[in-house]
């Protein structure tokens, strides 16, 4: 199958070959940075991880129901659809605040998965290259919100301005950053 | 705003979303963490299939189904069909992988598995040194067992040859001990545990299984030595600037991948034979008597970071029984009461017992730890907290010849009130 890239080295037991759970641990490996990324466009990052684990885990229960004919990761991301959606149901409808903006969101993962691991390694790679030519305002609170996960209010203060401003130039950064990936031939 | 207004609403922010969690990936979803997520997912699957239920994770819609949280038996055509499903890409993938699974691999599988936590049991058994002339069979030993829980409930019962015992525990509260005279004796909570079932590092080492096996995979060369149809590694420790057991035998369960048994030999010939060398820097703690204790001698770790300004500890724990304490232990062992130089008891210091420096008994030569089962599954909330009364009377004496008793269980001052003035110690390696 060609989900499984030949460089991987396998853990097998007793030397039987891998057994189910080794084989299953490499699939999701291999599509895991695309899972996080979808999980991180849709529910807060405090909530990430813990979808991520609670997909591997159901993922992992439903497989008898996996058709082989399907794309592994877009199976995956279709259990981690429904565990957003069931987070979201929890924690008052905190966000995405609309399902069409959730299946716009899938829309972009989707197309992640023409490619493999090392083509979305390689895209996050054209990504931080575009972050790096943004002018230093808007590169600074890119850097302080995603690098030091600082939250908006620190950022206000550290760059002197109020909150709104701040979102606001987040944001335009954010689309600068876009329109530089798309300039580069990767669509977002 | 009509319809078409929304869909570009949407668009945008969900293309905004997008970009920003790419670059959230980017900065923070390194490759190696991704890993380290699925690790743990896959421990958590091992443990569930291992114990044959399965909890779903709340209400939970598959494939526009949502349903409720149950809990169910796990259905035995459960895992036949996922083992169905994934036969085929299991047989590609042995395309790519013919050769029997590596010593690393197995050793990195089974340092994820022992990376989770529970209430665990692990028999001990702890063979010391013959002494000139006695066969390996006459070799004393000491039996007992470690519960834990986590880092801060800790239980350790041993018993010796002799009769004589040592119980140890902590509740994450309150550090106790059970004295040779079957008093309770309370100890910090932090304080050092026996140096064979700790890390070289100072973790205790069955709570941190997962520590044990990244240092094996640091400083050992490992191979597979399967034996009896058991999944075994044969590490040999070759990195003298590590301090650790010189070989170690895991046999670690081929489903789950814990460590089902780990046999740490600690070398050291029979008594009487010529020993290695002492390092620079090695200084061997005894006890206040000048018996070092079997269970506490060791090397004195002088340079560990815990390590703080002097305090009246440093050379003397207040639980400190006239000359039945170990080299090292809670208070002499580490934080800031120990002395500048972390002194302990130094070999062969004049006790009350008259200096039986002949008499010594290194600490255990054999360590081998083995998981069983816990009673009821888990542990009574009380088990790791002090008995309220003393568990037993204080046990006769031991022989000057005898095995190495438990040398205080508290093994707390590096030396008893008889020990003589120690003499500065050299600085550990450690």
């Amino acid at each position: 199958m060609s989900e499984i890239p030949p460089n991987l080295r396998l853990t097998t037991d007793s030397g039987r070959g891998p057994d189910a759970a080794d084989v299953f641990a490499i699939l999701v490996r291999e599509h895991g940075e695309r899972l996080l990324a979808f999980l991180r466009a849709s529910v807060p990052s405090s909530s990430v991880d813990d979808i991520f684990q609670d997909t591997v885990l159901v993922a992992w229960r439903r497989l008898p129901d996996y058709d082989r004919t399907r794309p592994f990761g877009a199976w995956m991301r279709g259990i981690a659809r429904n565990l957003v959606l069931d987070h979201r149901s929890k924690m008052g409808r905190e966000r995405p605040t609309d399902d069409a903006i959730l299946d716009a969101i899938v829309r972009r993962a989707e197309a992640e998965d023409r490619g493999d691991r090392e083509e979305f390694r390689a895209k996050l790679v054209r990504l931080e290259d575009c972050v790096a030519r943004l002018p230093d305002e808007y590169r600074t609170v890119i850097h302080l919100s995603y690098r030091l996960d600082a939250p908006i209010a620190r950022i206000a203060a550290e760059v002197g301005a109020n909150v709104e401003a701040v979102k606001k130039r987040l944001q335009r950064a954010r689309a600068m950053v876009a329109t530089c990936m798309e300039s580069k031939g990767a669509t977002t | 705003m009509n319809i078409e207004d929304d869909r570009f609403a949407h668009e945008d922010t969900a293309n905004d979303r997008w970009i920003g969690a790419l670059i959230h990936v980017q900065r923070h979803d390194t490759p190696e963490r991704v890993d380290q997520l699925v690790d743990r997912a896959v421990v958590r699957l091992r443990s569930e299939s291992a114990t044959e239920t399965v909890h779903t994770a709340g209400s939970i819609g598959i494939s526009g189904t949502s349903v409720a949280p149950h809990r169910r038996r796990w259905d035995w055509r459960t895992p036949v069909a996922a083992a169905a499903s994934i036969a085929i890409i299991a047989g590609s993938a042995l395309l790519f992988s013919p050769q029997p699974a590596s010593a690393d691999s197995i050793l990195h599988a089974a340092q994820v598995a022992e990376s989770g936590s529970g209430d665990r049991r692990y028999a001990l058994e702890l063979v010391f040194p013959t002494r000139a002339g006695e066969a390996d069979a006459q070799a004393p030993r000491a039996v007992g067992t470690l519960d834990i829980r986590d880092a801060e409930h800790v239980r350790l019962d041993i018993r010796f040859q002799d009769g004589r015992t040592m119980t140890r525990g902590t509740d994450g509260a309150t550090g106790w001990t059970v004295d040779p005279r079957g008093d309770v004796l309370s100890m910090p909570t932090d304080a050092r545990w026996p140096r064979f079932i700790e890390t070289p590092e100072g973790d205790l080492l069955a709570d941190r299984l997962d520590v044990l096996l990244a240092d094996i995979g640091a400083h050992y060369q490992i191979v597979r030595c399967d034996k009896g149809g058991a999944m075994q590694i044969c590490a040999t420790h070759d990195d003298s600037d590590f301090r650790g057991p010189e070989s170690i035998e895991l046999t670690i369960d081929p489903a789950t991948k814990l460590v089902t048994r780990a046999a740490l030999n600690f070398g050291g010939p029979p008594e009487g034979a010529p020993r290695r060398a002492v390092r620079a820097g090695d200084a061997v703690a005894t006890t206040g008597s000048g018996r070092p204790d079997a269970m506490t001698t060791r090397v004195a770790r002088d340079d560990r970071p815990e390590g703080g300004p002097g305090g009246p500890e440093g050379g003397r724990g207040p639980e400190g029984g006239p000359g039945s304490e170990g080299g090292r232990g809670p208070e002499g062992g580490r934080g800031p009461e120990r002395g500048p130089e972390g002194r302990r008891g130094q070999a062969g210091g004049p006790g009350p017992d008259g200096g039986r420096g002949a008499d010594r008994r290194p600490e255990p030569r054999v360590v081998i730890i083995e998981r069983s089962a816990v009673p009821n599954g888990a542990f009574d909330a009380a088990w790791f907290s002090p008995p309220s009364a003393p568990v037993r009377k204080a046990p006769p004496p031991p022989p000057p010849s005898g095995p190495g008793g438990p040398g205080g269980p508290s093994g707390p001052g590096g030396r008893g009130p008889g020990g003589g003035p120690p003499p500065p110690p050299p600085r550990g390696d450690r």
